[in-house]
């Protein structure tokens, strides 16, 4: 099984998206969505710690027992995501609190170990990492998507920028005018959400589950 | 696709390799980003106390909504703020007229707190004339997962909250970690931390000090009663959570009394 690099990317992150298609990953999909900056933070994470741990895994694979390849795989991923832990709270302190246990939370990302598990220990270390970053850029564009769809009609903003002019909203003065939905807010919205975006990937690929 | 077969000791040893090199790369990791951590969490930590004084917004920003970098808030905290201590007669030292060192004393006692030592910290923050304006103390205590740390700043008066910000805690996301949120820190404005009696009287001396946190609303559980000028509404589901906060504020509220009741006569002359 050979593939060129570059089908072996793009195949992750369209046709055989981790979330829409896999179905894998929706956990931190839910959580970390409420706002862009925090979905896009979690998603160049993921992509560093899926593409790594890919490759480290696909290094290690002629030596790695079978018994204890997913301890293996799991030590490799742990260190990566604490790396990624680590990092943000040296630079980015305030979205390291703002992500709080969903960094950690990566090391059980069921996607990064899916990865590794069904591809990284079979093939070459490069290959390895361009699917491992393939499935994770896959995942963080979902990400940002149901990340803008939150912030936008939760909040009225963008990335922390007020898209929604102000004289828009209601006011005592004007009742009826403009309010941000604030089920956008909760996490059961990424679930509408993922859902509509699972059903328009499946019109797309024409798999039918039934 | 073919298995190669390993002996236990091959197997053990691939372990151990792993573990070594991973846990190796992480300590020179943690090592070589210790201080720009500990810077972060230093500007952290004074930004949280700006905003719990109303110097800062919720969101960090100065009053009048420009944004205040990191050099900034850093400048802002050492023009304003001063650590001081105060032992249990209330009297007010700095650090040198104590004779204590000054970081040794926040390494030795910043996990387990200020509140029960013979010298507590407290931080004062200047105001225009000789009475300051604001009096912010450290609060600790214990959530549903592990210790929490914030800051309550008092106005002049001693008894009437300006703001608390919760600095570090590891609460539920969504539950618990909502005390970390402006929304329900804001309550906290214009509250009193000397509970009042019945009759709408404060007992300086002997008064409950901390918050009521009820279980729902306020309205809805106090209503007007003067004991309400002292309660906050609980988050749902995070009840241990608020029974932590409510016990932190308390517990390092307290030992305080002598040195805010000073304050409070010195500021009513």
């Amino acid at each position: 099984m050979k593939k060129p690099l570059k089908s072996l990317f793009y195949e992750q992150v369209f046709a055989n998206n981790q979330i829409l298609v896999a179905i894998l990953g929706i956990c931190s999909a839910l959580a970390v969505t409420i706002r862009v900056n925090v979905a896009i933070t979690m998603g160049l994470s993921v992509i560093f710690v899926t593409s790594f741990s890919c490759a480290f895994v696909s290094i290690i694979r002629n030596k790695t027992p079978d018994s204890v390849r997913m301890i293996a795989q799991l030590a490799i991923i742990s260190l990566f995501v604490i790396t990624v832990d680590q990092f943000l709270k040296a630079f980015f302190f305030e979205m390291s609190i703002t992500l709080s246990v969903f960094v950690g939370l990566i090391i059980t990302n069921c996607l990064v170990m899916g990865r590794c598990e069904s591809q990284a220990r079979h093939i070459r270390p490069l290959p390895a990492f361009v699917d491992g970053a393939g499935a994770a850029t896959g995942y963080a564009i979902v990400l940002l998507g149901v990340g803008l769809i939150r912030e936008f009609m939760g909040f009225g903003s963008i990335a922390g920028f007020s898209i929604i002019p102000d004289s828009w909203y209601a006011s005592p003065a004007h009742p009826d005018a403009y309010i941000n939905n604030n089920l956008m807010a909760l996490a059961p919205s990424a679930f509408f959400i993922l859902g509509l975006f699972i059903w328009v990937a499946n019109l797309y690929t024409g798999k039918d589950e039934s | 696709m073919h298995e190669k077969s390993y002996t236990n000791s091959q197997i053990v040893r691939f372990v151990v390799i792993i573990c070594l090199s991973c846990a190796l790369i992480l300590s020179l990791l943690a090592q070589g980003l210790e201080k720009p951590q500990k810077r972060a969490q230093e500007v952290y930590q004074a930004k949280q106390m700006l905003i719990a004084a109303r110097l800062l917004t919720p969101r960090g920003n100065f009053p009048d909504g420009s944004r205040a970098s990191e050099s900034e808030i850093l400048d802002l905290f050492t023009a304003r703020v001063t650590p001081h201590l105060t032992n249990d007669k209330g009297d007010l030292f700095t650090f040198e007229e104590a004779g204590i060192n000054e970081t040794e004393y926040r390494q030795a006692h910043s996990k387990t707190g200020f509140a029960r030592l013979p010298y507590k910290l407290i931080y004062i923050i200047s105001g225009d004339g000789e009475i300051p304006y604001a009096y912010v103390i450290p609060i600790n205590g214990y959530g549903l997962w592990d210790a929490i740390y914030g800051y309550l700043a008092l106005s002049s008066n001693a008894d009437t909250v300006l703001g608390t910000t919760w600095y570090d805690q590891k609460e539920t996301p969504g539950l618990g970690a909502e005390i970390g949120s402006a929304e329900w820190q804001e309550q906290f404005y214009n509250k009193v931390i000397f509970q009042k009696n019945e009759d709408g009287e404060t007992n300086f001396q002997k008064a409950p000090m901390g918050f009521n946190i009820v279980k729902t609303t306020v309205a809805a559980e106090i209503g007007d009663r003067p004991i309400a000028e002292s309660s906050i509404d609980g988050v749902t589901g995070a009840s241990a959570t608020m029974k932590g906060v409510a016990e932190a504020y308390q517990n390092s509220l307290t030992p305080y009394r002598p040195f805010l009741i000073k304050a409070h006569e010195k500021e009513a002359q």
